[in-house]
């Protein structure tokens, strides 16, 4: 549905995206992960066609990016925004039209999707007299009122409080249910593990690993071992060859690196702690985006 | 580019514009402070001065007084017998505003008449004392020198000038070049205005829709260059539509009180005679204006009575209407294009004030040409400013207005600008594209030379 293909772009000359390829499908999550400055909020705009490639092309259904396919994808940038002073009604028609809906079709729709999120009292109002969470619920409206075979949102959990992000995941959800191709990006990676399907890492402008979610973490292996105790957890720092994640007093997510074995770690851990729990496990996505990056700026290094 | 996305962004800045209460405000307001303006300055130049101040005369001739006295019954009263010394100080106490002196030297023409008084009526009591002292001294010595009748219709004779401007065809018209010089200068200002202003609210439209974030989405629906044609002529209605009001209003405006303001004027000019005391001013204020009112009213009811203007407003032809409609938008066209680039590259209006310099410079530049052109509109200067496309909208209109400006020079200016008008979007669309999606920093003109260059 979405097919990115070797897409560079830069600006002056710093190189955001570095020859990037990924495929969403449709009845689907896509999730673009990778920290702050990878290139995620670039790429997307290349496949909005709000940006065009240096090189490299983005094909939605099989065509070249552009005002045709602007009008089966919904987007809801990173920075929202809607204007301050027209009315809500007036606001979400105006972007109905703009994606090509008639205006008795985008009143239609409007009316509904308000009910839907119990805003129909709004209509009359000015986006500015709304709360923030209210016009984050408009914003989602205006990204879907189209009924878009595509939807696409940058960091769309961001800024949102928990009552709208669960709303906002059960619609992704249920766009997903559709038959609907989604694609989020964001850089917290439970989000992703939570939600997607699909995935494409991306580091420094570079997509560093891409496809199923599931398949990606197996080939992984069972590589970490979570360990839950009581006592003083001290000995961990003394453990060889391994890497740990996420560590609480309580809690501790440890890769086996070369050379280590998790029963070697569970003597030790017996020898100083009370253990709770011991399991071995895949890697989570962020050990995984850890020992990726790491191994490509081996190979960069290497060669 | 696709219209039909270009007509929707039209109209929304269109109706989004019209529907606030300042477009409403602002078009009601303008056309009735502007009558209230030109009324007032009539009303200024109509209200009866003088004959406020009373002047006591000592008149050592012995002839003067009595002309005098006839010539303003209610300012001049006559102090024979008294001395200067008295006189001095009734008008410190206040009993009389001022003495007038009059040596008896005065009719050999070496003596001074003097006025001694504190300072209240201004300019306009002396000149009017002034003329009274000197036209009755003239009379009294012209008819101590016993001149003949014939000699002294000499002297009270004057001497007409008049104008004949030849048209095109030969025929020679009344010159009314300095009613156009004004409507020419006013046009100019008018233009003006208007791109200042209409430049400033694309600016501020341009630069809400990047602060407030929502361009990303626009930019996924639209191009840039349909959201900024757009733009550019959603608002370019909302002016013409405001202009073609405030015509509306202010020819409405005006036709219903010429009658009254033509009344008043005839009124003044037979009445001003009648009202001679402060007790008649008085009156008159008392009851004088109900008075007024009805007969205004009658007046403007009854088509026999005098509703003309005791002068003739001279006709301003229709093509100087629809140059001035031309320039106008040609001018707006150019301009709004450079302010929709420039707010593109900033992040909120403070930030634009120093990018904005350079489009508001050419602007103030030809209002300065201006004020020449008005005074002579068909030199060297004023035909190769009024043909610089950055002038044309202001310095051409006033041209037209004043002179008989060649067609060529119209045509090739039109042409130019249409011309620029193609140059500029097309420069502006490469800045704007890029500037609505940069944040963060400030843009100088390096990066927009930068921009220029680089794709999108």
């Amino acid at each position: 549905m979405i097919d990115v293909s070797h897409l560079w772009k830069s600006f002056g000359d710093k190189t955001a995206v570095h020859d990037a390829s990924f495929k969403a499908e449709p009845g689907r999550i896509f999730g673009l992960l990778g920290p702050n400055g990878a290139g995620k909020t670039t790429t997307i705009r290349m496949i909005n066609d709000i940006l065009t490639p240096d090189e490299g092309e983005v094909r939605i259904k099989n065509v070249i990016a552009g005002p045709q396919t602007q009008k089966w994808i919904g987007y809801m940038p990173e920075e929202r925004g809607l204007y301050k002073k027209m009315k809500v009604g007036e606001q979400l028609l105006y972007f109905a039209k703009l994606k090509g809906l008639s205006t008795s079709e985008g009143k239609k729709v409007i009316l509904h999707w308000l009910e839907r999120f119990e805003a129909s009292d709004w209509i009359k109002q000015e986006v500015g007299e709304l709360s923030k969470g209210m016009s984050q619920k408009i914003q989602f409206i205006a990204t879907i009122l189209h009924d878009p075979d595509i939807a696409i949102f940058d960091e769309p959990f961001s800024g949102l409080d928990p009552i709208n992000s669960e709303l906002l995941k059960t619609v992704i959800l249920e766009l997903k249910a559709q038959g609907k191709t989604i694609l989020f990006s964001t850089h917290r990676m439970e989000q992703v593990e939570q939600m997607c399907d699909d995935i494409a890492l991306f580091n420094e402008g570079q997509v560093v690993l891409t496809g199923n979610l599931a398949e990606i973490k197996s080939s992984f292996g069972e590589n970490t071992v979570l360990l839950e105790f009581e006592g003083d957890g001290g000995f961990i720092d003394s453990l060889e060859n391994v890497r740990i994640n996420n560590r609480s007093n309580r809690f501790a997510e440890i890769r086996l690196l070369e050379g280590q074995t998790a029963s070697d770690i569970l003597k030790k851990a017996i020898e100083h702690v009370e253990v709770k729990k011991f399991e071995q496990v895949e890697p989570s996505l962020t050990e995984i985006f850890i020992s990726t990056v790491q191994s490509t700026k081996g190979m960069g290094s290497a060669a | 580019m696709n219209f039909q996305k270009v007509l929707i962004v039209l109209e929304r800045e269109f109706f989004f514009r019209v529907k606030t209460k300042m477009f409403w405000i602002s078009t009601l307001l303008v056309p009735f402070g502007f009558a209230l303006l030109i009324g007032g300055s009539i009303a200024i130049q109509l209200w009866p001065q003088g004959n406020e101040e009373v002047l006591a005369i000592i008149d050592e001739t012995g002839v003067l007084s009595e002309p005098l006295l006839a010539e303003d019954e209610a300012r001049y009263v006559d102090y024979q017998g008294k001395t200067i010394e008295e006189g001095k100080q009734d008008v410190q106490s206040g009993v009389i505003d001022g003495l007038l002196i009059l040596p008896g030297s005065i009719l050999e023409g070496e003596g001074e008449a003097e006025l001694i008084y504190k300072g209240s009526g201004g300019i306009s009591l002396l000149e009017s004392v002034r003329g009274d002292v000197r036209s009755i001294v003239r009379e009294q010595r012209l008819a101590n020198a016993a001149v003949t009748d014939e000699v002294r219709e000499l002297f009270d004779s004057r001497v007409g000038f008049t104008s004949t401007k030849l048209n095109e065809e030969g025929l020679t018209e009344e010159d009314n070049t300095l009613f156009y010089s004004a409507i020419g200068f006013i046009l100019g200002l008018i233009i003006f205005v208007a791109l200042t202003s209409y430049g400033t609210i694309i600016l501020k439209g341009v630069v809400e829709e990047k602060t407030n974030r929502i361009i990303e989405i626009i930019a996924s629906s639209i191009k840039p260059i349909e959201l900024l044609v757009g733009k550019i002529l959603g608002i370019s209605a909302v002016a013409i539509v405001q202009f073609a009001l405030w015509a509306v209003l202010f020819t409405g405006i005006s036709a219903a009180t010429t009658p009254i303001v033509a009344f008043v004027m005839a009124q003044q000019n037979d009445g001003s005679e009648q009202i001679t005391s402060r007790v008649d001013l008085a009156q008159s204020a008392a009851n004088g204006e109900s008075i007024e009112m009805s007969q205004a009213m009658e007046a403007a009811t009854n088509p026999t009575a005098s509703t003309e203007l005791p002068f003739q407003i001279p006709e301003i032809p229709l093509s100087l209407v629809l140059y001035f409609f031309l320039f106008f938008i040609l001018g707006y066209l150019l301009y709004s294009s450079l302010f929709a680039a420039i707010g593109s590259t900033t992040d909120a209006t403070s930030d634009s004030q120093q990018l904005m310099m350079p489009v508001f410079i050419p602007i103030f530049m030809a209002y300065m040409f201006n004020v020449q052109i008005m005074q002579n509109p068909s030199t060297t200067f004023a035909t190769i400013v009024s043909m610089i496309p950055l002038f044309t909208p202001i310095n051409m209109i006033t041209r037209v207005a004043i002179s008989e400006v060649p067609f060529w020079q119209i045509g090739v200016s039109v042409v130019l600008l249409l011309g620029s008008i193609y140059g500029v979007l097309l420069i502006s669309a490469r800045i704007y594209r890029i500037g609505i999606l940069q944040s963060g920093g400030k843009v100088g003109f390096k990066d927009l030379a930068k921009w220029l260059r680089q794709s999108n």
